[in-house]
C-alpha cells in the first residue's frame, strides 16, 4: 500500500506546487530518501518519511501558489499574501477545531469523489486511452453489413478482396481469420488460438515483432507456415528461450518455423496466441459464401471514417450491380477500432457514471447542509470580523478557501479510497478490456479526481459563503447575525434535505429496477437441470481422428470410462452445451414436403445419456440409446419448439428430415420430442432444436456433462485424468460447471447491478444522515421555543407531532421529487431490463416506501428528543 | 531602507541558510533546521518560507545544475542577501532590547 500511497501523495504535491518550484522539492525528496537508504534506513521507512514530508507539504504549497496568484501584478509588498496564506492557516485552525464536522465533511466527501474516481479510471481505460498502436484514431474495423436484418459479421474474401483493390480511403487494409490449434510439445497439449494475417497486418497496427521477422506473402504459402509467438506464449512455454528463431512449434502435429515473438502484451485481435501469414489463393478472393476474414485497415492521410463508409457504400453498390443476387441487401459498415473494442462496454458504464455523479451530488448537497449548520454556531465569529471592518469579499474569501482545503483533502481521501475501488472493479468485471487498457490510477486520473474535489468545494462552498456574507453585511447595522439569518438558512437546509432525497430516490429506484430485472432472469426456466454438472472441451487431434471410426472410437471409449468412475451418476456429452457459447446452425427439408423452402434449425450430436444427465424431459417418443449408432437406421430428436414450429397439426414422430448439406445420406427419422431448453442467453426464448446421436456422426470436439454425485473438484480432475490416460493429445479445455455457464452470461447484469446497488445504499445513508442531522439541528435550535410551549401545557407527544411534522413534510418532498425524477430518468436503465417496464410502478412504490420509513425513522430519534425535554432546563438555555 | 519584519520561522529558516553558505538547498536547510531545533520540519513549509523570503529581498534563489542521482533534477540554492543578515541583526536587536531585564522565573 505504502508505495501506490508514496506515489500519489507526491503526484498531489506536484500538482499543488507552483510550477517553477517541483522539480527542485520532487529532487530534494528523492535526494534525501537515498541519504536515508545509504545511512541505514530500509527503503520502506525511507519511503514513508517521504510520504510523511509530501503530505505534510501539500497545505504549505497550496498556501504558497494561491500566495503568489493572488500577488501576481501587485508589487511584492505581501501584504494580500499575508491575506491568503493567514486565510489557508486559519482555515486548517478552523478544520481542526471541528474535528467532528471536518471528519464528516472529508469522509462523505472522499467516498464521493473515490466512487466517482473508481468509475471514471475505467471510462478512462476504456473510453478515453489510446490504443497502445501507432496513431490508433486511424486504425478502423470493417464489417460486412445485411441492411435486411440491420446485423454485421465478418467478411466475405471475394468482397475483402474488392475493397482492397479498389478502396481509396485507405493506406493499407489486413484480413484476419481466426483458428484453433493444438499446441503440443511445450507442456501439456492444449489448443491455442491462432490467427492468420496478411502482411499488411504490421503496417495497419504499426507493430512489429519485438525479436525475429514480420510475416510475408511467401509465408502463408509454406506447406508449414511460420508463425509468430505471443510474449506469453514465448515466456511460459518456452522460457523466454532467447535463441527462439531457432526453434520449433508443434501445431495441430505439425512443426513450424518460429519467425519471431511479438512484444509484451500484444494479443491483438482479441487474446491471440499466435500468429501466421495468410495468404489468400485465387479460389478463396473468389469464395462468395463463405464469412470469416476480420478485417481492419488504416485511414489513408485526411480521409474521415465518415468519408471511408461513403466510399464502401459506393463499392457496395458497384457489387451489387454486378452480382444482384447474391450481393442482395450487402453493404460494409467502417468503424474506429477503439470504438468497436469498447462497445460492449460502453452503455453500461454511462448508466454507472450517471449514477456516481448522482452519490456525488448527495454528498456535496450533505456537506454543503453540515457547512451551512456549522456555521449558524460560528456566527458570532463573523458578526464580529465583519464588525472590526473585514469586507464581504474577505469572509466569502474565507469560507471558500476552508471549502478548497475540504475539497482537497476529499479528493485526496477519494484517491486512495478509488485505488481500492479500481481493484474491486477489476475483479468483479466480467468485461476483458484489451490488454495494455485495464484501469489504473494515472495522471489523467489522478487530475480528475483533483478536479472534482476543487469543483465540488466550490459547490459545496458556496451557499455557505453568500449566506454568511449577506449576515455579515447586516451585522453592522444591527449584529443581527446570530438571530437573523437562521430563518434563511433553514429553508436552504431544508431544501437541500429535499433535494437529497429525491436524488437517492432515483438511485434506488435504479437499483430496485436492475434487481427485480435480474429475479426475473434467473428464475427463468432453462429447460434443464443444471446442479452438479462439470463441463469441459475435449478436442481430439485432427490429424491423429482422420476416420469416423477412430472418432468413434475415442469417444465410446471415454464414456464408459466415465460412466464407471465412482461418483460419476451420468456423463454425457454434446457438439454444443447450452450456454457454452457453441451453437451449430443446419438446414434441412421435410421429406415429402420438397416443393417447401429449406429451414433452419440448432443442431447438437449428443451421446444417448444426454437428456438423463441434463434432465431434459421426453414428451414424446423415446429418446436417443446406444443402438442408434451407424449401423442403424439414421434417427433424431426435436424439440418443442421445433415440433411446433415445423410441423404443426402432424404428428412428428415417423417424419424424415434429410439434411441439405448431406444429400447423400438417407433422411433421417424423428423418434422422440423433448422439451425446450434456452441455447444461449436466459434473455432469448428457446428456438427450434435438432438433436442427433454421436454414433452416427462422431464429432472432432465434444463439450462433456458429467453430472457428479460427489464434489465438482473431484469431478473436474476425473475428467481430465480419464482424458489423459486414452490419449495425452486429446485437450481438455474450459474445465467449468454448468451453472458457472448459466451465470456467465448474465454476469454483466450482476456487475451492473452490484455497482448500483452499492451506490444506492450509499446514497440512502447519505440521504438519510442528512435528513437526521437537519431535524436534530432544528431541534437544538427550537429547544427554547419548545420549552416554552410546554411550559404552557403543551404535551410531549405534541411537541413530537410538530417535529415529527415539518420532518415529514421533507422527506415527503423529496419523495415525490424523486419519484418524478425517477419517472423521467429511468429509461436510460432499458438496455439492461429484462421484463420489467422502466417505469414499474411497483418498484418505484416499494422504492419510495422504503426510502419513507426510513426517512421516518431519521426524524423520530430527534423528535423523541424533543419530546423528552425538561421544560425548566430549555428555558435556561441561551 | 525599508524595514524587513521577520516571522519567528522565517527568522529559523534564514539562519539556516546563512549558516549554510553555499550549500544552501532544500535537504541541508530542512535537515540544519531539525538537527538544529529538534522539531520536525517538512519541506513544505521550508520552501514556502524560503519563497515567501525571497518576495522579501531576504534570500535569492539559484538555479543548480542538474544532478544523475536526483533523477536529472537541478536543485535550488538560496543566499542570503545583504538585505536578509540586516533584518535578522535588527530582529535581533529589537528582541535583546526586549528581553533586558527579564529572567525566567517559575510562577
Amino acid at each position: 500500500m505504502i508505495v501506490p500511497l508514496h506515489a500519489l501523495a507526491r503526484a498531489l504535491l506536484r500538482a499543488a506546487l507552483p510550477e517553477d518550484l517541483r522539480d527542485a522539492v520532487a529532487g530534494d525528496l528523492d535526494d534525501e530518501m537515498h541519504e536515508r537508504i545509504r545511512a541505514g534506513a530500509t527503503p520502506r521507512a525511507a519511503m514513508a518519511w517521504a510520504l510523511r514530508q509530501a503530505l505534510g507539504s501539500i497545505p504549505h504549497a497550496l498556501g504558497l501558489r494561491l500566495g503568489r496568484r493572488t500577488t501576481a501584478g501587485h508589487h511584492a509588498s505581501g501584504g494580500r499574501t499575508m491575506g491568503v496564506s493567514q486565510d489557508v492557516r486559519y482555515a486548517l485552525r478552523t478544520m481542526r477545531t471541528h474535528p467532528l464536522v471536518t471528519c464528516a465533511a472529508i469522509g462523505t466527501l472522499a467516498l464521493g469523489i473515490g466512487a466517482t474516481t473508481a468509475i471514471f479510471s475505467v471510462v478512462h481505460a476504456a473510453l478515453l486511452r489510446e490504443l497502445p498502436f501507432h496513431e490508433p484514431d486511424r486504425i478502423v474495423s470493417v464489417y460486412e453489413s445485411f441492411r435486411s436484418t440491420l446485423s454485421r459479421m465478418v467478411a466475405n474474401p471475394s468482397n475483402f478482396d474488392y475493397w482492397e483493390r479498389h478502396a481509396a480511403s485507405f493506406s493499407r487494409m489486413a484480413g484476419m481469420r481466426r483458428m484453433r490449434v493444438t499446441l503440443t510439445g511445450a507442456g501439456e497439449a492444449s489448443r491455442v488460438r491462432l490467427q492468420a494475417v496478411t502482411p499488411a497486418f504490421f503496417d495497419v497496427l504499426g507493430v512489429s515483432p519485438a525479436a525475429g521477422r514480420r510475416l510475408t506473402e511467401a509465408d502463408g504459402t509454406e506447406p508449414a507456415p511460420p508463425v509468430l509467438l505471443s510474449d506469453d506464449l514465448w515466456t511460459t512455454r518456452f522460457g523466454g528461450d532467447p535463441a527462439i528463431t531457432s526453434r520449433t512449434v508443434t501445431l495441430d502435429g505439425t512443426a513450424r518455423p518460429i519467425a519471431g515473438v511479438m512484444p509484451e502484451g500484444f494479443r491483438f485481435p482479441d487474446e491471440t496466441d499466435l500468429w501466421q501469414g495468410l495468404s489468400l489463393s485465387a479460389d478463396e478472393r473468389a469464395d462468395a459464401r463463405s464469412w470469416y476474414l476480420g478485417v481492419v485497415a488504416r485511414l489513408a492521410p485526411d480521409v474521415s471514417i465518415a468519408e471511408a463508409q461513403a466510399e464502401l457504400d459506393v463499392l457496395a453498390r458497384q457489387l451489387q450491380a454486378a452480382h444482384p443476387v447474391r450481393q442482395k441487401d450487402r453493404g460494409a459498415f467502417v468503424v474506429g477500432l477503439h470504438e468497436d473494442l469498447v462497445f460492449r462496454v460502453e452503455a453500461g458504464l454511462e448508466i454507472l457514471q450517471g449514477a456516481v455523479v448522482l452519490v456525488l451530488l448527495i454528498a456535496v448537497v450533505n456537506i454543503a447542509s453540515l457547512l451551512l449548520a456549522r456555521l449558524s454556531t460560528r456566527g458570532r465569529e463573523f458578526g464580529i470580523r465583519a464588525a472590526l471592518g473585514a469586507s464581504r469579499a474577505r469572509i466569502v474569501r474565507q469560507l471558500l478557501t476552508e471549502s478548497l482545503l475540504l475539497g482537497f483533502a476529499g479528493a485526496a481521501g477519494g484517491i486512495v479510497l478509488a485505488v481500492w475501488g479500481v481493484r474491486a472493479l477489476v475483479a468483479l468485471s466480467p468485461f476483458q478490456l484489451p490488454p495494455g487498457m485495464e484501469p489504473a490510477i494515472d495522471g489523467p486520473v489522478l487530475a480528475f479526481a483533483l478536479a472534482v474535489g476543487v469543483v465540488t468545494s466550490m459547490l459545496f462552498g458556496v451557499a455557505p459563503a453568500l449566506v454568511a456574507s449577506r449576515a455579515g453585511s447586516s451585522a453592522r447595522e444591527e449584529s443581527s447575525f446570530i438571530h437573523g439569518p437562521n430563518r434563511r438558512m433553514g429553508r436552504l437546509r431544508s431544501a437541500l434535505v429535499v433535494a437529497e432525497v429525491a436524488l437517492a430516490v432515483i438511485l434506488v429506484v435504479g437499483a430496485g429496477l436492475l434487481f427485480r430485472s435480474f429475479t426475473r432472469l434467473m428464475s427463468q426456466d432453462v429447460g434443464f437441470a443444471g446442479e452438479r454438472v462439470v463441463t469441459a472441451d475435449v478436442g481430439l487431434p485432427g490429424w491423429q481422428y482422420d476416420t469416423t471410426g477412430k472418432r468413434a472410437q475415442f469417444w465410446a471409449a471415454l464414456f464408459e470410462r466415465l460412466q464407471a468412475a465412482p461418483g460419476v451418476a451420468a456423463a454425457a456429452g454434446s457438439t454444443a452445451l447450452p450456454f457454452s457459447m457453441w451453437e451449430w446452425q443446419t438446414a434441412f427439408r421435410v421429406v415429402g414436403r420438397e416443393a417447401e423452402p429449406a429451414k433452419g434449425t440448432s443442431i447438437r450430436t449428443i451421446h444417448p445419456r444426454y437428456f438423463e444427465t441434463l434432465g431434459i424431459p421426453i414428451l414424446h417418443g423415446r429418446g436417443l440409446t446406444d443402438r442408434d449408432d451407424a449401423r442403424g437406421e439414421p434417427v433424431v430428436v426435436v424439440n418443442e419448439t421445433f415440433a411446433r414450429t415445423y410441423l404443426a397439426g402432424v404428428d412428428p414422430l415417423g417424419m424424415r428430415v434429410r439434411f441439405i448439406r448431406e444429400p447423400d445420406v438417407p433422411p433421417a427419422r424423428i423418434v422422440g420430442v423433448t422439451g425446450d431448453t434456452r441455447h444461449s442467453r436466459l434473455t432469448e426464448p428457446p428456438g427450434p432444436e435438432m438433436y442427433r446421436p454421436l454414433a452416427q456422426d462422431p464429432p472432432q470436439n465434444l463439450i462433456l456433462a458429467v453430472k457428479t454425485s460427489q464434489d465438482v473438484d473431484g469431478a473436474m480432475s476425473l475428467l481430465r485424468s480419464a482424458v489423459r490416460e486414452i490419449d495425452r493429445d486429446v485437450t481438455v479445455d474450459r474445465l467449468t460447471t454448468l451453472e458457472a455457464l448459466v451465470a456467465g452470461t448474465v454476469a454483466d447484469r450482476r456487475f451492473y447491478l452490484t455497482l448500483m446497488g452499492f451506490f444506492s445504499l450509499v446514497a440512502l445513508a447519505l440521504a438519510l444522515i442528512g435528513v437526521y442531522s437537519v431535524m436534530a439541528y432544528v431541534v437544538g435550535q427550537r429547544t427554547r421555543e419548545f420549552g416554552i410551549r410546554m411550559a404552557l401545557g403543551a404535551a410531549p407527544r405534541q411537541i413530537r407531532r410538530r417535529v415529527i411534522g415539518s420532518g415529514t413534510t421533507l422527506v415527503v418532498a423529496g419523495l415525490a421529487l424523486g419519484t418524478g425524477g425517477a419517472l423521467l430518468a429511468s429509461h436510460v436503465l432499458e438496455s439492461l431490463l429484462f421484463g420489467v417496464a422502466p417505469r414499474d410502478p411497483a418498484t418505484i412504490a416499494v422504492s419510495s416506501m422504503l426510502l419513507g420509513l426510513l426517512g421516518l425513522a431519521a426524524v423520530w430519534a430527534p423528535a423523541r428528543r424533543a419530546g423528552r425535554l425538561d421544560p425548566a432546563a430549555a428555558l435556561r438555555r441561551d | 531602507m525599508k524595514r524587513i519584519y521577520l516571522g519567528e520561522f522565517e527568522q529559523i529558516v534564514l539562519l539556516a541558510v546563512w549558516r549554510l553558505g553555499d550549500d544552501g538547498y532544500g535537504v541541508r536547510i530542512r535537515q540544519e533546521i531539525e538537527s538544529r531545533t529538534g522539531r520536525p520540519v517538512t519541506i513544505g513549509a521550508v520552501y514556502a518560507t524560503l519563497e515567501r523570503l525571497a518576495q522579501k529581498g531576504c534570500v535569492r534563489p539559484v538555479m543548480g545544475e542538474p544532478t544523475a542521482t536526483r533523477g536529472g533534477r537541478a536543485k535550488r540554492y538560496y543566499t542570503i542577501t545583504r538585505a536578509g543578515a540586516a533584518a535578522l541583526e535588527d530582529t535581533r536587536r529589537q528582541l535583546a532590547r526586549m528581553w533586558k531585564g527579564l529572567r525566567r522565573e517559575p510562577l
